[in-house]
Formats: C-alpha cells, sequence, structure tokens
C-alpha cells in the first residue's frame, strides 16, 4: 500500500501486521522448514504440543517430530510434495497420522502442509509450511461415541431377540402348559379329545424346540457354519409352523457339502422368504424345496398366499433387498415370482463349490 | 349343572372373547374355558379390529386380552372397547412379565402373565365373574 491510499479504520496491511506475533497467538502448530527437512520457524503452539522450546529443534530435521516408524514413508511423501505441482494440501487423507514430542510421547494429529516459492534463493528451492494440531482430545470422544453405539446395537439386538422368545417361545410353552393342565379331566371325560389335544401338545413341544434353537442361532451365528443346511431349514421349518399361522413342508433331494457361506447365505434367504411369509402374505400352507447335486444346488420357497407386485415393491422393502445382497455375496441367481392371489415363488440356483 | 339339567332356569353364563394373534393360543384358552361350565367362550379374535367388532356383536363380560395384540394403540388401549361397553371386565394377558404394570395403571381388572399356571387365569376369570 502507498501513501496516497486512503486509511480506513478496518483494514490492516501486510505489513502492519507482526507476523511471528500473529502466529504466536494461533493455538495450532505453525512449522516452517526448507527442502532439506531443516526447522527455520517454530511458533509457541507448537512449542506447548510438542512439549519444548524452539531453540531444542531449529535447525534440525523434521524427522526428530516423527515417530521413527514413519520417518522413511514421510520422507518420500514430502518429496513428492516439495517437487510436485500442489501448492498446499491436506495431510494423512489416506490414513490418520502421529506426530511424536522429543521425549518421545506420540500423538494423533491433524495437518495441512503448504509450499511458498523462497525470494532471493536459487529457483526450485522453497519454504514448506506445515499447520499441525493434536486430536487425541477429539479420538478420544470419536472412540467413546463408536463404543456408546456398539453397546445400544447390542442393547437392541438383545431386546429384539428377547421380544422374539416372548412372541415364538413364551406363547408355545404357555398354550401347551394350558393343555397339559386340562389333559387329565378331558381324558377321563373323552379319551379321543384327549388323544387328540396330547398329539397338539407334543407338536407345541416340538414347535417350542425349534423356535428355541432357530434363536440360539441368532445368538450365535457361527453356528450356522458347523449345522447341515438340511437340518436348518427343518428347523425353520418347524419354528415357522410353530409361530406362525403358515404350514410350512419341506422336501430334500440329494446330498452334497457346500462351503459354509453358500450354506449360511441360503439359510439366511429362506429365512427372510419365509418371514415374508409368515408376516405379510396370509398364506396357509408353504413349501421349502432344496435339491443338491455335486454340481448345482436349487433351493425354491414357495407359498399359497396374496402376492405382490413384484414391479411397485421397493427393494427394501420385504427384505428383497438383503435377499438379492445374499444370493450375490455367493454368485447366485435369485429368482422371484409373485402373482397377486396366487402367491410367491423365491429360487435360487447357486454351484456347489464356489 | 343341576338346575340347568332340570329346565327350570337358564343358567347364567359369563360370555368371554379372546384376543391373541397366535391362533394355538386362542385354541388352548378356549380348551380351558370350556372345561368350565360357568364360562362360555362368545368370540376369538386375532387382532383390534376383530377384538372390537366381537365386543360390539357378541357382548361378552369378560375379554382376555392378549396385551400385545396387533393393531391396539400404544397407550390407552382399553379406551375404545370400553366405548363400547363400558361395563367390559379386562384380564390382560402377557408374555412380557413386565406389562403389569402399564396394564393395571390402564384399567385392566387382571394381569396374568403367560409364564404363569393356568390356575391363575381361572382365579381371575372366577373373581371378576362375581364382580
Amino acid at each position: 500500500m502507498t501513501g496516497t491510499s486512503s486509511k480506513t479504520a478496518s483494514a490492516l496491511t501486510a505489513s502492519q501486521l507482526n507476523l511471528e506475533e500473529l502466529l504466536n497467538v494461533i493455538i495450532d502448530a505453525v512449522i516452517a522448514f526448507d527442502h532439506d527437512q531443516r526447522i527455520l520457524f517454530f511458533n509457541k503452539g507448537a512449542e506447548t504440543i510438542f512439549r519444548c522450546t524452539a531453540e531444542d529443534v531449529l535447525g534440525k530435521r523434521l524427522d526428530v517430530l516423527l515417530p521413527g516408524r514413519y520417518v522413511t514413508l514421510h520422507r518420500s511423501h514430502f518429496t513428492e510434495f516439495a517437487d510436485g505441482p500442489i501448492a498446499s494440501r491436506a495431510m494423512g487423507e489416506r490414513r490418520p497420522i502421529f506426530a511424536r514430542t522429543l521425549d518421545g510421547h506420540e500423538f494423533p494429529a491433524e495437518a495441512a502442509i503448504a509450499k511458498l516459492a523462497r525470494p532471493g534463493k536459487r529457483a526450485g528451492d522453497v519454504l514448506l509450511v506445515v499447520v499441525m494440531r493434536d486430536i487425541t482430545e477429539r479420538k478420544r470422544v470419536e472412540d467413546e461415541l463408536r463404543e456408546k453405539a456398539e453397546q445400544i446395537a447390542v442393547v437392541n439386538e438383545r431386546s429384539r431377540l428377547a421380544r422374539d422368545l416372548h412372541d415364538a417361545v413364551t406363547q408355545t410353552l404357555f398354550s401347551a402348559s394350558i393343555i397339559a393342565d386340562v389333559l387329565p379331566r378331558l381324558w377321563e371325560r373323552n379319551p379321543d379329545d384327549g388323544r387328540k389335544r396330547l398329539e397338539e401338545l407334543r407338536a407345541l413341544n416340538r414347535g417350542a424346540l425349534a423356535e428355541m434353537r432357530t434363536l440360539l442361532l441368532e445368538l450365535r451365528p457361527a453356528a450356522l457354519i458347523d449345522a447341515d443346511l438340511r437340518d436348518l431349514l427343518k428347523q425353520l421349518a418347524a419354528s415357522i409352523t410353530s409361530r406362525s399361522r403358515v404350514h410350512v413342508d419341506i422336501e430334500i433331494d440329494g446330498q452334497t457339502d457346500l462351503a459354509p457361506d453358500a450354506k449360511v447365505s441360503l439359510y439366511r434367504i429362506a429365512q427372510e422368504a419365509l418371514n415374508n411369509v409368515a408376516k405379510h402374505s396370509g398364506a396357509t400352507e408353504a413349501l421349502i424345496a432344496l435339491s443338491l447335486s455335486p454340481t448345482l444346488v436349487h433351493l425354491i420357497i414357495e407359498d399359497n398366499g396374496s402376492g405382490f407386485d413384484t414391479a411397485v415393491s421397493k427393494p427394501t422393502h420385504l427384505g428383497l433387498d438383503i435377499m438379492n445382497e445374499r444370493a450375490a455375496a455367493i454368485g447366485a441367481t435369485l429368482n422371484i415370482r409373485s402373482v397377486l392371489g396366487k402367491g410367491t415363488t423365491v429360487k435360487v440356483i447357486c454351484a456347489s463349490r464356489a | 349343572m343341576r338346575i340347568a339339567a332340570a329346565g327350570h332356569i337358564a343358567p347364567v353364563l359369563t360370555r368371554t372373547i379372546l384376543a391373541d394373534h397366535q391362533a394355538k393360543v386362542r385354541s388352548a384358552l378356549r380348551l380351558l374355558i370350556e372345561q368350565e361350565q360357568a364360562f362360555q367362550v362368545v368370540a376369538e379374535a386375532h387382532n383390534a379390529d376383530s377384538l372390537l367388532n366381537g365386543i360390539l356383536h357378541t357382548n361378552p363380560h369378560i375379554a382376555l386380552l392378549d396385551w400385545d395384540l396387533p393393531g391396539l394403540p400404544d397407550m390407552h388401549k382399553l379406551e375404545l372397547m370400553h366405548r363400547i361397553d363400558p361395563d367390559l371386565k379386562v384380564i390382560a394377558l402377557c408374555s412380557r412379565p413386565e406389562a403389569r404394570q402399564a396394564s393395571l395403571a390402564e384399567g385392566a381388572h387382571a394381569f396374568i402373565s403367560k409364564a404363569e399356571p393356568p390356575d391363575n387365569l381361572l382365579h381371575a376369570l372366577y373373581s371378576l365373574r362375581t364382580l
């Protein structure tokens, strides 16, 4: 600015600013260094963050402020930047960065780097400036929040399982306990009716067992890997039959060993499809058909319910996206055919060995 | 009942309606109640709509209500039922024992957890019958 310019009260010229004073009131670390990484400037913020004085580090290489294991990597990044065309960028975009105090304390940091041409020096000689802050506290809060979110997810999952247990096992055992209570009196009066109710009682008990074992699998999904798909599907059929008004039949044909991920995905697809049948279809009958050959696996789940319009159904609706993802993950083809008023058929075909 | 068998006076049967979304539970409840000569099951309901319809058309004295019956509002569950019949007695049933307080606070006459023995349900039925 020249003397002829009008001075306004709010404008400050660069020369009026004491640059060093300005840099020293900044809470972040501001460190300037040359092409050889020799430290030329170290502000008060840097002294606080790195627990040393400017005298301790001036003239030394930047390496003294880095954890040993990063020195080589940092040098190559640094040279790339110093000689490259980009004038400034944030550091640690690919992975979090760490810095080290002179006394060896390591901390997570966030930093940006910029370069300036140095007037009066030879071409290509640059001044580099790093602005850095210690993000230990922020990381701690982030970790705490992540941990809280995980805890909440666990609590929600447990509540869902408790609800399922009540809705399935408790309901079934309540019914069974009433029948068992009434049975002695009933049998005296009407043995035929008694026998019929005894059969019902046995079915309820088997159903409760299947429901409980199906829910145990949700508590320990790793158990799916060791189980036989045929047993899993039989249990699922018994469980859905017990907890809903849909009678689920199962037909199994052939035998072959399946890769664990194929087994888990096929089970999850059957589970999703049958949950839809139980909750939304209004069906009275459903069938699981599993055909295993050394080359191909066919899994079909069909029902006689109300069906839905596949053209207007959103992918998130009815867990269709979950089924599609599961099928894609094991390279299976998934086909869902539904006719309004006629029911739905879900068909999965995959290779026996991926 | 001897009086009924003699044909002099029709017995006063306590009319009950059963509301639970699972058929097996309704079937078991019906079996239990039909063993008791003082009670009669007049209707079954699998959701809130069929329950309200049942109350309207069959005029029950007592409702055995699953507190988690689909279609019931989260709060004031008994309001619509009592609007149809202010004298209706309600026995709340629930898989979740923790529903006891809420159901009694909202005006259910008794609460039976589905973990309790069936005798407790019969006791509740008889005690409401004499009210």
